[in-house]
């Protein structure tokens, strides 16, 4: 096998682990509070800002995380509590409605205060690799990001099987009135999900915005990201959003690397469009 | 004996449909009293509105001297307050023992989480021997032991059974009904919903009767004549 075909699943299998933890919150959302955020992208780019206002104070986006998530779960936690929880119950398009609303105020409030140039979370490690032989390499910002996607997942899956509240969550996605004829909260339930969906995006978001730049209106491109880690994974499966992650992050890189750097996005969306008519239920659906 | 739940002509509605109608029974600590009624008459329905599930429209929920009326689910079993309900309702992709865990979940049952679950698996040996099972891969039975356990762990002073014997074996009625006479032995007061006339009657210490929603007919369980109660029950 060639370097460059290598170099190219490396870096897909890297560029996996990210995407894996960017779907997670949504997936977790969208299998246990029954709600489509369409404002998870911008979520995610919204964590990059908060980042960037504390990198003022701190010079590095990694410890900026030490406030970027308890803020992040703040939001989620309130903005569940106060809006989301009001319309849980009366159909699929209020929430819909309520979530893309929110998507289009992140955008502008970011715009606002923020203006529509592109920023990065500088990071020294970003020009830092390993090398594997001649022409292999592994950017070390990219493999740290993919530890930490994956170290995500395997806490979450951990949380999810071993916690009361855990427990209570999941107990609440297979049947919301027995979660609460055994004493669960719902309302709080789901906030709590909410919160924990948002500290996955802070932490994804942050190291998004270390490898690439972003600005006020990226966030729906990583709503279609986590859209097809979903969709390949399955609903609410944390462990299917893993390897969806990888899954999806390969083809890209890879295909891209055979079919044409220009392809890449949309070797990704093909892949996805064969998953919805092959397997719609995902790959790891229960 | 003292009074332990008492409703007070309490109306319930499924959006323009009235599912119940000044519904009033009283509940004695330590006895056994059963709701018995057809299909729709309104059992299930006032039962969830006891646990808060449904919105109470009008008349009183009062538990031990305390006012319920319109509490969150979560709090009223917290008072005490158990509801198995009709079909069973258990979390099917989780772990038996998971389903069990679960149900110690309020803070005041955690710390005897661990006593309970014994407990439970004494009552129901079978439910150890599945305990990594997935819930929803259980016989039917074998569900009905699960649900009551997971009521169990909370420890309840007032539980519901709803339809407990809806869909189960002979043989396995029997088991079960003996458990719950254990449980009634040991102090905690039981309500059981019930579409079997005679087996209701033999169960309980005193009977109500709905029909269409009202509540048509109670009285001691020994003393009231299975004619009498069919006749109310089927409203001729």
């Amino acid at each position: 096998m060639d370097a460059a075909l290598i170099q190219s699943i490396i870096q897909g299998l890297l560029m996996g682990g990210l995407y894996a933890a960017v779907g997670l919150g949504m997936s977790m959302i969208f299998g246990i509070v029954r709600i489509t955020n369409l404002a998870h992208g911008d979520f995610l780019i919204l964590a990059c800002y908060i980042s960037l206002i504390f990198m003022g104070v701190i010079n590095n986006p990694i410890v900026t995380l030490v406030f970027v998530v308890p803020i992040m779960f703040f939001i989620g936690f309130s903005m569940q509590r106060s809006l989301l929880n009001r319309v849980i119950g009366r159909g699929d398009e209020p929430p819909l409605l309520i979530t893309f609303g929110l998507s289009i105020i992140v955008q502008n409030l970011l715009l606002y205060f923020f203006t529509a140039d592109a920023q990065r979370l500088h990071s020294n490690l970003l020009l830092e690799s390993i090398s594997l032989g001649e022409r292999v390499r592994i950017p070390v910002l990219w493999l740290i990001s993919c530890i930490v996607g994956v170290a995500i997942i395997l806490v979450l899956g951990l949380y999810m099987k071993n916690t009361y509240m855990g427990r209570a969550i999941r107990a609440t996605s297979d049947d919301t009135e027995a979660a609460q004829l055994v004493g669960v909260n719902i309302k709080s339930a789901y906030g709590i999900a909410m919160g924990i969906a948002m500290m996955t995006a802070a932490v994804s978001g942050v190291f998004i915005g270390m490898v690439f730049t972003f600005y006020p209106s990226t966030g729906p491109s990583y709503l279609i990201i986590a859209f097809a880690v979903v969709v390949i994974g399955g609903i609410g499966s944390i462990y299917g959003t893993l390897a969806a992650g990888l899954i999806f992050g390969l083809a890209q890189v890879v295909g891209g690397y055979i079919v044409g750097p220009q392809y890449q996005q949309l070797i990704g969306y093909v892949i996805l469009l064969i998953m919805l008519v092959l397997r719609p239920q995902g790959l790891f659906q229960r | 004996m003292s009074e332990i739940l008492r409703v007070e002509g309490i109306d319930v509605f499924y959006d323009d449909f009235q599912a119940v109608q000044q519904a009033s029974f009283t509940v004695n600590k330590g006895e056994i009293v059963s709701l018995i009624g057809t299909n729709g008459a309104g059992k299930t329905t006032l039962m969830r509105a006891i646990g808060g599930v449904l919105p109470i429209s009008a008349g009183k929920v009062w538990y031990d001297g305390q006012d319920i009326t319109g509490m969150m689910p979560h709090k009223i079993v917290d008072l005490g307050v158990s509801y198995v309900p009709e079909g069973r309702h258990l979390f099917n992709r989780m772990s038996v023992k998971d389903n069990l865990i679960m149900g110690s979940y309020m803070p005041r049952a955690r710390k005897n989480a661990k006593a309970n679950l014994e407990k439970v698996y004494e009552l129901f040996p079978i439910l150890k021997e599945k305990a990594e099972q997935a819930a929803g891969a259980l016989s039917g039975g074998q569900q009905q032991m699960v649900a009551i356990g997971r009521a169990l762990m909370g420890e309840p002073r007032v539980v519901c059974f709803d339809e407990i014997a809806l869909g189960l074996a002979p043989t396995i009625i029997k088991d079960i009904y003996a458990r719950v006479r254990e449980l009634n032995a040991e102090g905690m007061t039981l309500i059981l919903v019930e579409q079997d006339v005679r087996r209701s009657l033999k169960q309980s210490q005193r009977a109500y009767v709905m029909l269409k929603g009202k509540v048509v007919l109670e009285g001691d369980s020994r003393s009231l004549t299975e004619e009498e109660v069919s006749k109310a029950y089927f409203g001729m």
